[in-house]
């Protein structure tokens, strides 16, 4: 391995591509230009020429932050000393990060727009610490960058490797067997993500647009509007209009389409070229049309294996696919791991045997919650019900009552939709969970991964014993909700003998 | 005293058979006088509303907001007594909760590192919480309350040499 890469000595002090001065120019006018976007745009509308020192000061801001940036870059180095990655930063004040090498959960490279005009890679490498001590390496070339992320990977290997090789005989036979035909690739085509695109993430589009809207319409109040007057009357005047019903049917499916086909648009881009190869235990996908992106993942520190499948991809035996690794603690928003967008079974039920060294589970002698979780949401749903016919009681409006019970019917349906497809397995050392009501998720939690568990009961269960169980693991919380007492307290006695017993490391 | 029971495979330990200890005793003055502030505060703020608002609704907001201070105020001072904990050889085990019982566990393998917090007025009467932390995000520490400061440090002690002794089986192992 390592002779292969005597064209790069990591072992000595590595700047950044020379090249990536250019990102740093790109970094700072994107910076600065989004910092004085709002004072331009007013500006522009509103056709009042300040004075010159405004540009002055604008260009003072420019030159001071590309003058910082500038430092940062001449005083950033890299290099690997005795399996730890060392990064030098700063000018005045230093600092050192180093990072030994078998703790690196993820090594990704990415590629935005400006990296792909000047051709050039951020290394990202993640580690199980919170995110102050993440890594980001930003400008090397593409060659450079993948003998980094081998050898980054590599080492930790080395140490796998030669565990394994004690097990090796017992193992052996059975290895045989199991990856007499593993799929090492998987490749999506067009054809595929295009499916792929017209079935995902409904709710999620229309949630996001949504959100969306609201500041492009609060952005226009900002602008156009007076205080007192609202966009909001002038949008509910335009409604009151005599074509409410043709309008209303138009905006209804436009907004559909819309979803549709911003939705296809959102994968395709994000997803275009999408490959996805195991190596030696790691797992490395590649994708992306305007923005490229490498991910390195180690099979061994997966946390969590997720896939999503509703009613038209089952249709078209497509699955989505989530690997869920260690996520951190700050932001939520970056959640580490990767997602498959497109697997069919074989490839799916491929993936997890090289993954995990074993088969997906059969689900069909799974637990399901007590039939009591029905009642109670019910109960819960009348609620709202309640509420709204008294109001329109009072209010002299109960001819609009009609309304509510085709939407308390199709509530219903989704409560009972819900409970359904609930199902939970213990077995192999999995916890699998499949649940959802129109996207339905399948969880499968390898107990070796759980750091705490709470088991609890109310007051109102105890005559039913009824409970629930929480799993907390680095990847998230996976609830079981409403589960017959007595086997929840054996599960979670089995758990913790597992976990206790095997002593496994859970990274 | 801190052994799990003997294994075997059909019989494993069960959590809901050991006995749990429960808090010092002076852990209640640290309850009561939560309960104080939390009650002389929502009364404050009735009373601030009371003489400020001049109309007769007010009362709709004064006294739902009266009797919630009262309930939160009167429910620490009930549950209190239903909080327990218990060490393992293996894990720890912190038990609560009045209406929804809880019993949260941890593997002591499991756990990033444990600390020792103290309040003023727990400082004042000797009393420390011991707080354990796993690698899992959201609400994953498990801290006990109301263990006497030497408590405290001799549990932390005891749970520092557990995990450096189980992490070097678990590597040993590999």
């Amino acid at each position: 391995m390592m002779n292969q890469k005597n064209n790069y000595n990591f072992s000595e002090l590595n700047k950044l591509d020379r090249k990536a001065l250019f990102l740093v120019l790109g970094t700072t006018l994107w910076t600065v230009a989004r910092a004085i976007w709002p004072i331009l745009a007013i500006i522009i509308v509103k056709r009042e020429m300040k004075s010159w020192y405004l540009f002055a000061v604008i260009g003072v801001v420019t030159i001071l932050t590309f003058a910082t940036k500038l430092i940062n870059f001449f005083y950033f180095s890299y290099q690997i000393v005795d399996n730890e990655l060392i990064i030098k930063k700063g000018w005045l004040s230093k600092s050192t990060t180093a990072v030994k090498l078998d703790k690196i959960h993820e090594v990704n490279l990415n590629q935005k727009f400006i990296h792909k005009l000047i051709g050039l890679y951020v290394v990202n490498v993640d580690t199980a610490g919170s995110s102050k001590t993440e890594i980001e390496i930003n400008g090397i070339d593409f060659k450079k960058a993948l003998a980094l992320k081998d050898l980054l990977t590599t080492a930790e290997q080395d140490i796998v490797v030669s565990n394994e090789i004690v097990n090796d005989n017992i193992k052996f036979q059975h290895q045989n067997q199991s990856h007499e035909n593993p799929i090492p690739k998987i490749k999506i085509s067009l054809i595929s993500l295009i499916k792929i695109g017209l079935t995902r993430n409904y709710l999620q589009t229309f949630g996001l647009m949504i959100a969306f809207s609201f500041q492009i319409i609060d952005q226009f109040q900002d602008f156009f509007y007076e205080d007192d007057a609202s966009v909001y009357d002038d949008i509910f005047e335009a409604s009151y209009n005599q074509y409410l019903g043709l309008v209303g049917v138009v905006l209804f499916f436009g907004l559909i389409l819309f979803v549709v086909v911003f939705n296809l648009v959102r994968t395709l881009i994000t997803y275009f070229n999408y490959q996805i190869n195991l190596k030696d235990k790691h797992l490395t996908a590649s994708y992306g049309l305007t923005d490229s992106h490498i991910i390195s993942v180690p099979a061994n520190k997966v946390q969590m294996f997720q896939f999503q499948q509703n009613y038209f991809q089952k249709l078209m035996d497509l699955f989505e696919i989530k690997i869920k690794q260690v996520e951190s603690n700050e932001d939520n928003k970056k959640k580490k791991g990767l997602i498959i967008p497109g697997a069919n079974y074989l490839e799916l039920s491929n993936l997890f045997n090289v993954i995990f060294d074993k088969g997906l589970i059969d689900l069909k002698a799974g637990l399901k919650p007590h039939i009591r979780v029905l009642v109670i949401k019910s109960l819960i749903l009348c609620v709202p019900v309640i509420v709204s016919l008294t109001i329109m009681y009072f209010t002299d409006s109960l001819h609009f009552s009609w309304i509510i019970l085709p939407l308390f019917a199709l509530v219903f349906l989704l409560i009972f939709l819900g409970y359904k497809n609930e199902k939970m397995v213990f077995k192999d050392d999995f916890i699998v969970l499949k649940s959802g009501i129109w996207d339905i998720n399948t969880t499968y939690l390898p107990i070796d991964k759980i750091q705490k568990v709470s088991i609890s009961q109310s007051y109102f269960q105890e005559k039913n014993q009824i409970g629930s169980l929480n799993l907390y693991t680095a990847a998230g919380i996976v609830t079981l909700y409403y589960y017959d007492f007595n086997i929840l307290q054996k599960l979670t006695n089995e758990i913790l003998y597992k976990i206790e017993k095997n002593k496994y490391s859970w990274m | 005293m801190f052994e799990n029971n003997t294994v075997e495979i059909d019989h494993i330990p069960q959590y809901q058979e050991i006995e749990f200890s429960n808090l010092n005793n002076n852990y209640k003055k640290i309850v009561v006088l939560n309960s104080l502030i939390t009650l002389l505060l929502g009364v404050g703020i009735c009373a601030v509303l009371f003489f400020l608002i001049d109309e007769m609704e007010k009362l709709y907001v004064i006294i739902p907001l009266f009797l919630i201070s009262v309930l939160l105020a009167v429910f620490p001072l009930l549950s209190y007594k239903k909080k327990k904990y218990a060490f393992r050889k293996h894990d720890v085990l912190f038990k609560k909760g009045l209406i929804f019982k809880a019993t949260h566990i941890s593997p002591y393998i499991r756990l990033q590192h444990v600390v020792i917090k103290q309040g003023w007025y727990a400082k004042k009467i000797g009393l420390a919480t011991l707080v354990m932390y796993t690698a899992a995000n959201n609400f994953s520490d498990i801290s006990i309350p109301g263990l006497t400061l030497e408590d405290a440090e001799r549990w932390k002690s005891y749970l520092m040499n557990r995990i450096q002794e189980l992490n070097d089986e678990s590597e040993e192992q590999l």
